[in-house]
């Protein structure tokens, strides 16, 4: 099974993260369920996670209170080994990629997203075939650390997210 | 006793005197002569006495001291004729008229030399039958100055002219900068609902295509004969019961997300009409305050709880669009003064013939020292670029526009309040 952390201070954002993540096909998770667990507080969701690791955790930027950068870093802190992604609307791209650097971001997406990119790039971070979820947590942070993308900008000011792994 | 009448007296009338009279009372005319003739010598204005032939009779120290000036170059000649001290001074004309109306004034303007001139004002006057008295008043300084304020008044002229249209173009591009600042928020508060919206028609179209296999599954069902048990395998290999139960839900909560960006977008709108002056009308002060909370709900929220306490108020006559900028500086600067968390109060009432907006924040305070400036233009203290220091400027024009008054008070670490009062009705 796979547990999925999704942080979002919009409940709406929660039900339609779900109901995205649900049209996933077990089968490309080798047969794996997935588990989501989702908050609209930052805070509960890092108290949640001191009894619970993850496997993929999905934040928005902008929250109340505490927002994904400093989320992620306390989510870093906890469980380093966990992929990490956002997805928000903020417009701002300067943020995003001081955001991205800064919390080692395996993925940005940005608002509104398309349902299949999303599923897609959960799919990839979880890595099912890998015998990911089998191996030591030590060996999934060198495996989470390999992925660390890069952010730039393109010639349309574009956000581009690169692997460092040669695809 | 005589002093001071023969004072009054004119020299005609002094010599007459001294005509007539025997020889104490000419003696007395000689000292009354001398009298004035210290006098008239003592007169700081040029003064002189000459005949129909312009020969000088007369001239006071001033005036030598104006012969000199007129011509520098005859310093060392007697200059006993008028007419020879500058060929401009004494024209013609002006004498011709002196004799006709019995005095003339007048300014002349006279070259004395490497480009500079001199502006002096005439007076003549017809004193005997062939004596003709002349003051002169160099009056170069004054019209000088004169000419100088005129010009000065015309550049402040221009000069307010163009800073009127500063203003406004400021104002414009002030709220254009608001604008252009809230526009990143903006931005991510529509793409929140967007983003939900558009993934649950996704969703949506997943579970129509479900709904369709499901028909075509009864369908062939149907035709083959199949009974309940077969319908009920059917329905839960496609978990048509989660689909049948989350289709409401997944609708509600799309038709919410299109109500917000609805609601955004109108709120802007309201925001961003440019006023004209027709535009005064009767509104309500709290629907503008709604309107431009719901703006920047987005800037405030992640810091602030909001409290309102909204009295019973009258139709307020204004430039709504105006008072919600004024309500979005003050909120915005509220917003910036709390650091972490806080709260931000937002009170109305009716004080007498006006209403009063209170907006206070339990942020950092303004030191004594900062209070007196914070509605000067430019005057900010955040950090470059963060701040232009126009907003609570031009809030304090917008409600001076209003007849109204805006007013702050804060202790230091403790928090601000910004009260605005503004009259219900404009005064006629
Ligand atoms: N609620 C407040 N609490 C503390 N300080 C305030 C408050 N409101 C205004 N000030 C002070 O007054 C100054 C001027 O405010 P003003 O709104 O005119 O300009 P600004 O906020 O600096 O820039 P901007 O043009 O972006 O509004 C601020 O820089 C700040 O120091
Ligand atoms: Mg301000």
């Amino acid at each position: 099974m796979y547990r999925i952390l999704l942080v979002d201070d919009e409940p709406n954002i929660l039900s339609a993260l779900r109901r995205c993540l649900a049209s996933i096909d077990v089968g490309e998770l080798d047969g794996e369920a997935l588990k989501v667990e989702a908050f609209t507080s930052p805070e509960q969701a890092l108290e949640r996670s001191e009894e619970q690791d993850f496997d993929l955790v999905v934040s928005d930027y902008r929250m109340p209170g505490m927002d994904g950068v400093e989320f992620l870093s306390a989510m870093m802190e906890l469980q380093p080994a966990v992929p990490r992604m956002i997805c928000s609307g903020y417009a701002d791209r300067d943020a995003i990629i001081a955001a991205v650097n800064e919390v080692q971001l395996a993925r940005f997406i940005g608002k509104p997203w398309v349902d299949e990119e999303l599923a897609a790039a959960v799919v990839a971070l979880l890595r099912p075939g890998s015998a990911r979820a089998r191996a030591p947590k030590a060996l999934r942070a060198q495996a989470a650390s390999a992925r660390i993308t890069r952010v730039e900008q393109d010639d349309d000011g574009a956000i581009v997210l690169r692997s460092d792994d040669p695809a | 006793m005589s002093t001071a009448i023969a004072l009054h007296a004119p020299i005609e009338a002094a010599s007459r005197a001294a005509r007539s009279a025997p020889a104490a009372d000419a003696a007395r005319a000689d000292a009354m002569e001398a009298t004035l003739r210290a006098l008239v010598d003592a007169v700081p204005t040029a003064t002189l006495l000459f005949d129909a032939d312009q020969q000088v009779r007369y001239a006071n120290p001033a005036a030598r001291v104006l012969a000199r000036l007129c011509a520098p170059d005859k310093a060392d000649r007697p200059l006993a004729v008028v007419g020879d001290w500058h060929p401009e001074l004494l024209n013609s004309g002006a004498l011709h008229l002196c004799s006709m109306h019995g005095s003339w004034s007048g300014e002349v303007i006279l070259g004395v030399g490497r480009g500079q001139h001199k502006i002096l004002l005439l007076h003549l006057s017809r004193v005997g039958a062939d004596l003709f008295g002349m003051t002169v008043r160099d009056i170069t300084q004054d019209s000088m100055r004169e000419s100088e304020l005129h010009a000065r008044n015309a550049e402040l002229e221009v000069a307010y002219a163009k800073l009127q249209g500063a203003q406004e173009q400021v104002m414009q591009s002030e709220k254009l900068a608001s604008i252009g600042q809230l526009a990143a928020g903006v931005a991510h508060e529509i793409n929140n609902p967007i983003g939900y919206v558009n993934s649950n028609l996704s969703t949506l179209q997943r579970y129509i295509s479900q709904l369709f296999s499901a028909i075509q599954s009864y369908e062939a069902a149907l035709a083959g004969g199949a009974g309940a048990t077969e319908a009920e395998s059917i329905r839960r290999k496609l978990d048509l019961d989660f689909l049948v139960g989350d289709v409401p839900q997944l609708l509600s909560e799309s038709r919410e997300g299109i109500d917000r960006v609805c609601k955004i977008v109108r709120d802007l709108k309201d925001f961003a009409r440019k006023e004209r002056s027709e535009d005064w009308i009767k509104a309500d002060i709290h629907r503008g305050l709604d309107s431009t909370l719901n703006i920047i709900w987005n800037e405030l929220k992640y810091k602030a709880q909001i409290v309102k306490t909204f009295g019973e108020l009258p139709p307020v006559e204004c430039l709504p669009s105006e008072l919600n900028q004024v309500f979005m500086n003050v909120l915005m600067n509220a917003g910036q003064a709390i650091r972490d968390q806080g709260i931000i109060t937002v009170t109305t009432s009716v004080a007498g013939e006006r209403v009063r907006v209170d907006i206070g924040d339990d942020g950092e305070g303004i030191p004594p020292d900062v209070l007196p400036r914070v509605f000067d233009p430019f005057f900010t203290t955040k950090p470059v670029g963060s701040g232009t220091g126009l907003g609570l400027a031009i809030s304090y024009g917008i409600v001076s526009k209003h007849h109204g008054t805006i007013e702050v008070s804060s202790t230091p670490g403790q928090g601000t309040l910004l009260r605005i009062e503004l009259p219900i009705a404009q005064p006629r």
